[in-house]
């Protein structure tokens, strides 16, 4: 078994409450984003608790091929299978599994008009950061895989897609934390198009929900299998350039949009990233471009938090211990907004 | 008829009143001064309020406000396909009432949705409304 295989089985199983049913208030999903030449994938299977403590399942699924498409599919308990300490989630028609080295990722949600069947190999070491507070509430705990080599196809708006070593990024978020609760995030990552170029990088920041407050914030660098550059806190200064203006926003589940309703978002146009320290430096850049909102209602209150899936395209210059590094590619990024 | 707009807000406030109490309460007392008439297509009915129960019953006269659509618009609005304001503004969706009782039954429509989209039952009633018809 490779060390990255290892390492994954160490920091990637459903971690639940137990028997997952237990422990009100407990959210976990794994997150995956492809990147297949004409399309963006986003595939986000979530498992909650609520505070009745029942179980619900969720399948988040989003396409971009120029335009958003995909929707929330609600699937029922009796479709739902997920064992804390295992990699992996049945719901529904759809399924992931950590088996042979790979994640293999079998979407198939009723009526969304996107299908897909993955095989996602690992090419990085994980990252696990773990107990990231908000201003008020319990912690989030991350667990990420940056780059992946995406085979298989995703069927979306009538065509087809074949991949074969396709750029792809894997997390997996768990926790108590309450949605409507004082935080926001942005993160977004950057894989290269180019597969030969050895550099991956991912960035992630939390704030209060007014974004007047970073609470942590940290651009990881992996050069190969090893991440080789951690800057984190004061090392980073980040700019929310200029405010994004869509003309259209998907909205799901679309309901939702009832309680959201019109284009006004708090997106910048452009984010910037800087990072210096011990001689390294770095900077990310991202152009936001069409927006695909997920809505989802707030905990403790009336509101609504909004998951802004952004596509766009990222780009990442820096210099580490003396190598000059240069990473683009088309990238999904998220920003939280109130 | 399991299908229609009446069956669909009647059993939807059965279960907001279970699932989310203190927002059905809230609804209740919202639309308590009000006297609302519903049109959707060839349905015609009555939404009245105690202060502490919503009742869906046989169209009202003389209500203060009088909202006239029909399953099309409703099912463009469940489906994200226009919103509220564009229904109002293309006339596929008319309202009658004073500023006051529109702004009350907006007020009222509002936690309505707030008790809806918490309550995981309502996935269900809306899949059996939107197979329906």
């Amino acid at each position: 078994m490779s060390a990255i295989v290892q390492a994954i089985r160490r920091s990637d199983a459903l971690r639940g409450p137990p028997l997952f049913g237990g422990a009100a208030g407990h959210k976990e999903w794994y997150h995956f984003c492809v990147s297949a030449g004409g399309v963006e994938l986003l595939v986000n299977l979530s498992l909650v608790v609520d505070a009745q403590q029942r179980q619900h399942a969720r399948l988040s699924l989003l396409a971009f091929d120029g335009q958003w498409s995909g929707g929330v599919e609600r699937c029922p308990p009796e479709s739902v299978s997920a064992r804390p300490g295992q990699i992996g989630v049945r719901m529904g028609g759809s399924a992931m599994d950590f088996s042979r080295g790979c994640y293999r990722l079998s979407v198939h949600p009723r009526d969304m008009g996107t299908t897909a069947e993955l095989v996602l190999e690992p090419a990085v070491m994980p990252a696990q950061v773990n107990n990231v507070r908000g201003l008020d509430g319990a912690p989030i705990n991350w667990a990420a895989v940056p780059r992946l080599r995406a085979s298989g196809w995703i069927r979306t708006g009538g065509v087809t897609h074949h991949l074969d070593g396709a750029p792809a990024y894997h997390d997996h978020n768990w926790g108590h934390f309450g949605w409507g609760r004082n935080f926001a995030w942005e993160w977004g990552y950057v894989l290269p198009e180019d597969l030969d170029n050895p550099w991956t990088a991912v960035f992630a920041r939390l704030n209060s929900r007014g974004h007047t407050h970073a609470l942590m914030q940290l651009l990881f660098l992996w050069r190969g299998t090893e991440m080789v550059r951690a800057f984190r806190a004061r090392d980073i200064t980040v700019r929310r350039e200029g405010l994004l203006r869509p003309a259209s926003l998907l909205k799901v589940p679309p309901p939702m949009a009832l309680l959201a309703p019109g284009t006004a978002t708090d997106i910048p146009a452009r984010l910037r990233v800087d990072a210096v320290g011990a001689g390294d430096v770095a900077a990310l850049g991202f152009d936001c471009g069409p927006v695909a909102q997920v809505i989802i209602p707030n905990d403790a209150d009336d509101g609504v938090t909004i998951i802004n899936e952004v596509a766009g395209r990222a780009r990442l210059e820096a210099t580490v211990r003396g190598e000059q590094v240069q990473i683009s590619g088309p990238a999904i990024f998220e920003f939280l907004s109130a | 008829m399991p299908d229609s707009f009446e069956a669909l807000l009647r059993d939807a406030l059965v279960v907001i009143s279970a699932e989310q109490p203190e927002r059905y309460r809230r609804l209740a007392r919202t639309v308590a001064p009000l006297r609302l008439s519903l049109t959707v297509g060839a349905e015609r009915m009555g939404v009245e309020s105690s202060g502490e129960m919503v009742c869906v019953t046989v169209d009202v006269v003389d209500a203060d406000v009088r909202l006239v659509t029909d399953r099309r618009c409703v099912l463009r609005l469940l489906g994200g396909a226009c919103s509220l304001e564009e229904a109002v503004f293309s006339e596929d969706l008319r309202l009658w009432g004073s500023v006051d009782a529109l702004l009350l039954f907006y007020d009222g429509l509002v936690a309505f949705l707030n008790g809806a989209v918490r309550s995981p039952p309502m996935s269900g009633l809306l899949a059996r409304y939107r197979k329906g018809g």
